[in-house]
């Protein structure tokens, strides 16, 4: 591993190769160099986004301001530039591509799946999911056809930030974060682990192979994700709050999936409660289960 | 102990048995095997999905079907009221009559992606369980079928349902973890705290009007 500290996300081809140096020690050289790369900007990120936090332990949100604002300049970018260009996308390439297209890329990034089914000991699952991810990155070709569904294997989906959860650890503070969207302090360590755990990050590509990809893979995530925003566009009076309840709500859900009333709170549920919302932890009642 | 065939009452035991239960229109003595709230959901769930697999009906006379029977089968004074927490107590009666009208409307107009992205879904029952205050929750889920990801879990759908005047009715929904109830009262409280009764209605008629055309 290089020691130098250099922020770089070049491809590691272009760099003076070394004697005895093979590609993969190469590429896992880059891969850490752009790991750590990332690892500080998201800490200078988290730093500074929670510098002047207020310190309320009941505020799911103490970085509101800087939420909203990380949250206008997404909204901003989805509506310049995502959207339209996801349009234009489901309006010209035929279904059954996208379709392919959407599978591929969900192959890429599944190991970062079977690492975490495996973090949180669900060996079935790993197993179910190592198996699918091996039959349709070989005979479902690079995991453009999704053989595996029909064999029993669907997908699933897990990342670090469910097994940070389940490991106990608490979320944080919500965060908005640039392009990433709504996450919390424990949640945005996904990213981090699913850059470690996906392929092309050791394959040394270069510019012209990954910005591309990466460009249709954003585009193609936007265009399956249209439903749900069209959704809450008509649903939410105050968007912003809607999408950090509903991550907040969703993330606790996976989090404690299986165990009974886990969320939502049970005392929003009591018309004579005169507690505030979401926050109420005096009448706080659990729920028992007769079966 | 005595055999019942040497019990000399036991014909006139069942007679009598018999006719109280006819007379007062209870069923037998077996409680039901599904529970009441779970009926609910089973019929409402049932007849919406007769409605979207209806190829002769027009996607207008799908929505009018499917929100009478959001309409019939929703307690919205009482979801309204559970929405806005604390801030209902704080409001007048004419405040509260228009709140909980805007807020049906606004309800009833989200069905409308029910009915616009149905596709060959299916519903399972998947459990039932009584909460402490007496509400029942129903587990659904929503599982792809034919050409769209066929047996393939889409959603978890969960229904709270409360008993009013004999009659079970939902009063809230749960979708992936989320219940609306819970995000409804995250977003009005925030609201209330910053423009109070009146921003909370413009935002839910000017809603209302963008969603009616």
């Amino acid at each position: 591993m290089r020691n130098d500290f250099e922020p770089s996300l070049g491809n590691c081809a272009s760099r003076p190769s070394r004697d005895g140096r093979t590609i993969l020690t190469c590429s896992v050289d880059a891969a850490f160099s752009q790991a750590r790369f990332l690892i500080a900007v998201a800490t200078l990120l988290a730093t500074s986004l929670c510098g002047g936090c207020a310190n309320n332990p009941h505020d799911p949100d103490p970085c509101k301001s800087v939420n909203r604002f990380f949250y206008n300049v997404n909204e901003g970018v989805d509506r310049v530039a995502l959207k339209p260009a996801a349009d234009v996308y489901t309006k010209v390439i035929p279904k059954p591509i996208r379709t392919g297209l959407g599978n591929g890329f969900d192959n890429l990034v599944y190991f970062n799946v079977v690492a975490n089914d495996l973090f949180q000991a669900q060996w079935n699952q790993g197993l179910g999911d190592a198996g699918r991810m091996a039959a349709n990155s070989t005979i479902g070709i690079a995991g453009i056809f999704d053989v595996a569904t029909g064999w029993g294997l669907p997908a699933h989906d897990n990342d670090f930030g469910i097994t940070l959860g389940k490991w106990g650890v608490a979320p944080g503070p919500y965060l908005v974060l640039p392009l990433f969207g709504p996450s919390t302090l424990r949640d945005a360590t996904r990213w981090l682990v699913e850059y470690a755990a996906t392929p092309t990050t050791y394959l040394c590509l270069p510019y012209k192979i990954t910005i591309p990809l990466g460009a249709v893979d954003l585009i193609d995530a936007r265009s399956r994700y249209d439903i749900v925003l069209r959704f809450r566009n008509d649903t939410a009076l105050d968007p912003y709050v809607f999408t950090r309840d509903a991550y907040l709500q969703y993330r606790e859900g996976r989090i404690h999936e299986g165990k009974p009333a886990a969320a939502p709170d049970q005392s929003i549920y009591d018309v004579d409660a005169d507690t505030g919302p979401t926050t109420a932890p005096t009448t706080t009642r659990a729920t028992t289960r007769p079966e | 102990m005595k055999t019942p065939r040497t019990n000399p009452l036991l014909p006139a035991m069942l007679l009598l048995a018999l006719c109280f239960g006819a007379v007062t229109g209870l069923p037998a003595a077996d409680p039901p095997a599904t529970p009441a709230p779970r009926a609910v959901v089973d019929k409402a769930i049932a007849d919406a999905l007769a409605i979207l697999r209806d190829s002769k009906l027009s996607s207008d006379d799908k929505r009018q079907k499917i929100n009478k029977i959001a309409l019939d089968n929703i307690d919205f004074d009482t979801m309204a009221r559970l929405c806005l927490g604390r801030f209902y107590r704080g409001l007048t009666d004419a405040q509260r009559a228009a709140y909980t009208e805007a807020f049906k409307t606004h309800v009833i107009n989200t069905y409308r992606h029910i009915t616009d992205n149905y596709n060959n879904e299916e519903v399972k029952m998947i459990g039932d369980r009584q909460e402490r205050d007496n509400d029942w929750t129903i587990q659904t889920r929503i599982v792809g079928a034919k050409d769209n990801k066929p047996g393939q879990e889409v959603a978890k759908v969960d229904y709270r349902l409360r008993s009013r005047d004999n009659q079970w009715k939902i009063i809230d929904l749960t979708i992936d973890g989320v219940s609306l109830v819970s995000n409804f009262r995250s977003q009005f409280q925030e609201i209330m705290n910053n423009g109070g009764i009146d921003k909370l209605l413009q935002l839910l008629r000017e809603k209302n009007t963008a969603n009616e055309k």
